[in-house]
């Protein structure tokens, strides 16, 4: 049958203006699944509508409810069967219930049977510190780690600056694998967190004088920059590849990951300059600029910042974000590989807000669970794949 | 409530009156009637408030409430087709779907239905709000069955277009 005829027919079904030759092809249309799904798209604007239209007044209700309380009060002794059908009104509802949670259940566990066998952890603080004598540093929970210039408790890298002297910059990366996460005190007082899957390079010390400089390799990292009037108006430049980001004493965020092919720069306080070759773009608050890996242009956005920096905070922030996207950040954080059976499922649109110290089958049973059976996850070892 | 306190039963009809009317509405297809369902509902609620185990929630046990009462009272005579009780169904999970962002949804269908077009604007609303039937706005604006027909379903059908992104949009509960 043609879409329009059945919209129709759908349109007067609600109404309760078709006649049985309508009824007959609806009931026989609706067989299908799929064109179930159709239907309850007509009967939600039903039922939305009549939310809207209702003009149902409460204080008269609560008049004709008194009158009718009244008038059963006297009927009561002869409502035997009045009482039945609220004990099967209850009796539905226990069902009602039991069924939900059985469901609620089945959708949960789903995940976690299909995981018992492996072993995913949730993201946590670690970082690879890189000297500038090439010598590599772990660093993790319960791993503390002192030298002359900087120390570490295994959440975060101090740097304090001890002199004025004049020397040669010797740099030190910060490399934070998949799964992790890290916040360093640059020398100069800026601070900086690092999400998974990011590195940073950075002197172990300013030199008074010289613009202070760092480079974001690849990755996330948010940026509180101390104040370019505490450091005799240094300024503070970030390079991400082809971008640079100027700055006066503000917070930002810049996320490049090498497989987005853009870096997008957030400013949250404060003003930024932000630099594609030789174009500048001045970036004011709750504004995000976006950089192409192949192109010069820089394009300026409004956003929600809280959004953008959920993950400083401890969570994941999406809003009608598609689950392509999500399992990016997902893949990152808990460090897994995600494998798109159906392309379709790519582009369902989610949005919450999840704390990051939740497991991966959480938020995976949370998603499979609200997809309505639309999505499903399987994870082996370390994949997880979308069916 | 258990207690049989009247503050609680104020609160009760103030947070769900509105939308247990609109439930029934749906089920039933007419305003009067839908108020009726709810009344009887409340009453129900009153004679039996020692009665209500407080593990369930309240709000589902109301929901349930104006189903069975609609099907007990006003269903009566006829029997619940196939095709009726698959309406029936989709409500109930579309109740249970929006539930948490219905005050958002609401107000978005409303500047929707504002949005129609001047014409199925009318006739949608002389349906939805008016409570006339199709031959009866047909009558009224001196126009074809026909015309009618085509109207109602445009405005469905925009304002299902509208709503559609909304409704690939799963929202999944929130978690503190």
């Amino acid at each position: 049958m043609k879409k329009s005829e059945i919209q129709k027919i759908i349109v007067k079904f609600i109404n309760q203006e078709a006649n049985s030759s309508e009824l007959e092809s609806l009931n026989s249309w609706l067989k299908k699944e799929n064109n179930q799904l159709f239907f309850s798209q007509f009967v939600k604007i039903e039922y939305l509508t009549a939310l809207n239209m209702g003009n149902y007044n409460v204080d008269k209700a609560k008049i004709t409810i008194n009158e009718k309380l009244k008038n059963s009060k006297r009927k009561q002794r002869s409502t035997f069967f009045k009482r039945v059908s609220i004990v099967a009104s209850v009796v539905t509802l226990l069902g009602f219930s039991v069924f939900h949670y059985i469901n609620f259940n089945r959708a949960n566990n789903s995940v976690q049977d299909r995981t018992a066998i492996s072993d995913i952890d949730v993201g946590s603080s670690k970082a690879i510190l890189t000297l500038n004598n090439g010598e590599e540093v772990s660093l993790g929970k319960d791993k503390n780690y002192t030298s002359d210039k900087v120390k570490s408790n295994g959440e975060k890298l101090l740097y304090h600056q001890d002199d004025k002297l004049r020397n040669e910059l010797s740099y030190n990366y910060l490399t934070v694998p998949r799964g992790g996460e890290f916040f360093v005190q640059l020398a100069d007082g800026t601070k900086v967190w690092l999400n998974s899957d990011s590195k940073l390079k950075y002197p172990e010390r300013f030199n008074s004088g010289e613009p202070r400089e760092v480079e974001l390799v690849y990755g996330e990292a948010y940026f509180e920059v101390s104040p370019s009037t505490k450091h005799d108006g240094d300024a503070f430049n970030v390079i991400t590849k082809n971008q640079e980001v100027n700055v006066l004493g503000t917070h930002f965020n810049i996320k490049a990951y090498n497989e987005d092919n853009k870096i997008a720069t957030t400013l949250v306080e404060g003003r930024v300059n932000v630099k594609n070759g030789e174009v500048i773009k001045l970036l004011k608050p709750n504004q995000q600029s976006l950089i192409n890996a192949n192109s010069n242009a820089i394009e300026v956005i409004e956003v929600d910042v809280m959004r953008e920096i959920a993950w400083v905070k401890g969570m994941f922030s999406f809003n009608e974000e598609s689950l392509e996207e999500m399992m990016k950040v997902l893949s990152r954080w808990y460090n897994v590989d995600v494998i798109f059976e159906s392309t379709k499922s790519k582009n369902y649109q989610f949005t919450g807000v999840l704390e990051r110290t939740r497991t991966i089958q959480d938020f995976l049973g949370l998603i499979e669970a609200t997809s309505e059976g639309e999505v499903h996850f399987e994870i082996t070892e370390k994949k997880v794949i979308i069916k | 409530m258990k207690i049989g306190n009247p503050k609680a039963y104020d609160y009760l009809m103030h947070s769900f009156y509105q939308k247990l009317c609109a439930y029934a509405y749906t089920l039933s297809h007419d305003h009067g009637t839908a108020e009726d369902i709810v009344q009887n509902v409340f009453v129900e609620v009153w004679l039996n408030k020692k009665n209500i185990n407080p593990v369930f929630s309240i709000k589902n046990y109301l929901y349930k409430s104006v189903y069975n009462e609609f099907i007990n009272q006003y269903r009566k005579s006829k029997p619940v087709y196939c095709l009726e009780k698959k309406y029936l169904e989709a409500v109930d999970i579309e109740v249970e779907n929006t539930y948490d962002n219905l005050d958002e949804l609401v107000k978005l269908v409303n500047k929707e239905i504002n949005c129609l077009p001047p014409k199925c604007r009318q006739i949608f609303l002389l349906n939805k709000k008016e409570g006339l039937s199709h031959i009866e706005i047909a009558e009224y604006l001196d126009v074809s069955m026909k015309t009618i027909e085509g109207h109602m379903t445009r405005g469905f059908k925009i304002l299902r277009d509208r709503l559609d992104d909304k409704m690939k949009t799963v929202f999944f509960i929130l978690f503190g």
